[in-house]
């Protein structure tokens, strides 16, 4: 019995470990980026909801959710277009040393403007406490798990169901064919770059009221990010969707048996799977290398 | 024509240049080490802190509180005439931490050494100081380690140790409260399993007093779920905390917002910048602190006054006080001694000097360890409704220990435990 809500509570957490790894994979898959910048721009995703969930704008909770993300794919947008796009089809190193800058200056942009202290940001209210299902549930973890649902239901239809979704698929698989069909890749491109990041500042959002809000925040949410993407599969769209909840289910499980190990567990997940299926878990569908 | 040559002329020029040389040294005394620092110019002092990372919040804490230090003293006419500079270095981890101290001191020739946070760089400091005989100030790390076996004269101890912190909230919480049951959560790296150590000591000398769970959680752990299940199926009476850094509040926004802080909530350490970046509302609990910006004595006001104006009406943390006294004690040293050479200024502060820390009444070092002896406050955690001055002003003092009539001795690491010989 306590392993079964041990197991729940797994999938429950594993949910946030999702959103956080997302916007990492679908970049990579579609545009061929490792976005060092990640976790930056989940940090930003907090602080801006901050900003406006606070005196400036003074929006309730869920239209913060909204906004924030927004707002950070925005300016994510405005940095895609004049540097990062000079990166594509080259080394993909010269692409991750380029986000790599980024989260440096990113962070220094942070303290600068928000100064070097946390911050305080505190679930709202209405998502406080927890609920008994059989057993005890935080709300706001429940939440969590329903915004994350309706995140991959609309990614999903976005990209299989929309013609934009579409010619993403197709730019990344073959840009030169989706180019002589006389549709210009560019603008397809810096959208992808705006959703991953946007998927990015949603984790640094949700998260926010559960770790805190801080300059150093997005650093250890980036090696998360990381390996739960390495786990599911580099550029896969269903890989940090499984990965996400077997790593939050394994450290959960660690935590309850063995608590000493539960920092480290996911890293030995990542080795094993590693060593097992080195494509991921769920296989890597880099479209554009295909 | 009798022409002198080069070499004939060499010797006597050669003569006249040692002479003058001899004579300038000859005008300052006998050459002595250190003896050079009181020549004149600044007096340098340098302050070693991590300004990122996940001390970095404390570490800014750390450098404003000796800065404002150094300006004050500045602002009133210098130290022995001469004006003070601070050199500030960024130590993020303790091998930097060692090229760092090593470069203030055999480079910048720094008169004094302050600072750090975590007790791993603080041990490899007070090494260096200890070598080079430069008087070191720890402003910032607890643990009992650099204050027994590894102590030295030249260390001087302004934070609390670990026996200090947990004496304090120890004694207090099982005199207020009749609770008896204790779940212990221990950050699992040396500070933490430090305080785990204190702690158990002192819960297992108070009567009647149970400890029903013991658990060791790794740094870093955002997701604490698991553990307040584990605290729920034991059911306490009280949630013992030896979490450290942002660790602590992680744990009790969840504690408090998710769960709603089922049990009475006390620890080894809470830090305030900590505290106030969580938000009064997301935490709860009775903790120990060395000092808290509401204490009611008119020296204090006046220095939070003039702080908080100063650092736009923040007003100064535990850490901040801590270096801040740490300097001026230090130059309350060099006023004594009448020199900045350390090993006067290491006899000075030895030789039972009081100083006045802003408090009800003054400190002195520990003859045992040079350890500061002080009262420190207990602090409970304001209740929602409460009311509150600003956003900062999230605590309640609810008694000093030792307090006013004790021996300060009595919160410190007993002779016999403490390991430090420093006539060796």
């Amino acid at each position: 019995m306590d392993f079964l809500r041990f197991v729940l509570d797994g999938l429950v957490s594993g949910t946030l470990y999702v959103v956080i790894a997302l916007g990492l994979s679908i970049i990579f898959g579609m545009i061929g980026i490792v976005n060092f910048a990640h976790g930056i721009l989940y940090a930003l995703g907090a602080y801006l909801a901050l900003t406006v969930s606070g005196d400036v704008l003074g929006l309730p909770f869920g239209l913060t959710l909204i906004v924030a993300p927004i707002l950070v794919g925005l300016i994510a947008m405005m940095i895609e277009v004049p540097f990062l796009r000079r990166f594509y089809g080259l080394d993909p190193a010269l692409g991750l040393l380029f986000t790599f800058g980024l989260m440096l200056v990113g962070e220094g942009a942070i303290r600068m403007i928000w100064g070097p202290t946390g911050i305080p940001f505190g679930i709202p209210d209405f998502l406080s406490g927890s609920v008994d299902l059989g057993f005890q549930y935080s709300i706001y973890r429940l939440f969590i798990v329903g915004v994350t649902i309706a995140v991959i239901a609309g990614l999903w239809l976005f990209f299989n169901k929309t013609p934009v979704g579409l010619i993403i698929r197709a730019g990344s698989r073959d840009g030169e064919m989706v180019r002589l069909l006389g549709i210009s890749l560019k603008p397809i491109f810096t959208l992808v770059f705006g959703i991953g990041a946007a998927l990015a500042a949603l984790g640094g959002v949700l998260a926010a009221p559960l770790a805190g809000v801080q300059p150093a925040m997005g650093t250890d949410v980036l090696t998360i990010a990381f390996v739960v993407v390495v786990i599911g599969g580099l550029g896969s769209f269903w890989g940090p969707v499984g990965a996400g909840l077997l790593v939050g289910v394994v450290v959960t499980l660690t935590a309850a048996y063995a608590p000493v190990f539960s920092q480290a567990s996911m890293f030995v997940l990542m080795i094993a799977v590693l060593l097992v299926r080195p494509r991921g878990l769920f296989g890597q569908k880099w479209e554009m290398f295909e | 024509m009798h022409m002198i040559t080069r070499s004939q002329a060499m010797a006597p020029l050669a003569m006249a240049a040692a002479l003058a040389l001899t004579a300038g040294c000859g005008a300052l005394g006998q050459a002595k080490p250190g003896q050079g620092k009181d020549a004149g110019g600044p007096i340098t002092i340098g302050h070693l802190t991590p300004k990122s990372g996940f001390l970095g919040q404390l570490g800014a804490q750390d450098l404003a509180g000796a800065q404002f230090a150094v300006d004050e003293i500045n602002g009133s006419g210098g130290l022995l005439g001469r004006q003070v500079k601070l050199i500030s270095k960024d130590n993020v981890d303790p091998g930097v931490a060692v090229q760092n101290a090593t470069k203030l001191v055999e480079t910048n020739h720094v008169d004094a050494l302050f600072g750090e946070i975590s007790t791993a760089s603080g041990l490899v400091i007070a090494g260096i100081a200890d070598r080079s005989k430069t008087v070191y100030f720890n402003t910032g790390w607890n643990s009992n380690l650099g204050r027994g076996k590894n102590c030295s004269p030249y260390v001087f101890h302004i934070d609390g140790n670990n026996t200090m912190y947990v004496s304090t909230v120890g004694l207090s919480v099982t005199k207020n409260t009749k609770a008896n049951k204790y779940y212990m959560l221990t950050a699992d790296y040396a500070f933490g399993h430090d305080l785990r150590q204190e702690s158990k000591l002192l819960l297992s000398t108070v009567k009647g007093t149970q400890i029903v769970g013991d658990v060791l959680v790794p740094t870093g752990t955002s997701d604490y779920t698991t553990y307040i299940r584990r605290i729920q199926a034991a059911a306490p009476d009280t949630v013992w905390l030896n979490l450290a850094g942002s660790d602590q509040t992680t744990f009790l926004k969840q504690y408090t917002q998710e769960y709603g802080a089922p049990y009475n909530l006390t620890g080894g350490i809470l830090d305030t910048p900590g505290a106030w970046a969580a938000g009064r509302k997301n935490i709860a609990g009775v903790w120990p602190n060395p000092y808290y910006h509401k204490l009611d004595t008119p020296k204090n006001k006046e220095f939070v006054t003039r702080y908080r104006k100063a650092h736009g009406n923040v007003p100064p943390s535990a850490q901040a006080w801590q270096s801040y006294i740490a300097v001026k004690i230090w130059a309350e040293g060099v006023k004594k001694a009448g020199t900045v050479e350390d090993a006067k200024v290491v006899e000075a502060l030895r030789s039972g000097m009081e100083f006045d820390v802003l408090k009800k009444r003054p400190a002195s070092f520990r003859k045992l360890d040079n350890q500061l002896m002080y009262d420190m406050e207990v602090v409970k955690v304001k209740a929602p409704g409460e009311s509150a001055e600003d956003q900062y002003d999230i605590f309640d003092i609810v008694e000093e220990v030792p307090g006013v009539g004790q021996n300060l001795e009595a919160i410190q690491i007993p002779a016999a435990r403490s390991g430090c010989n420093m006539d060796k």
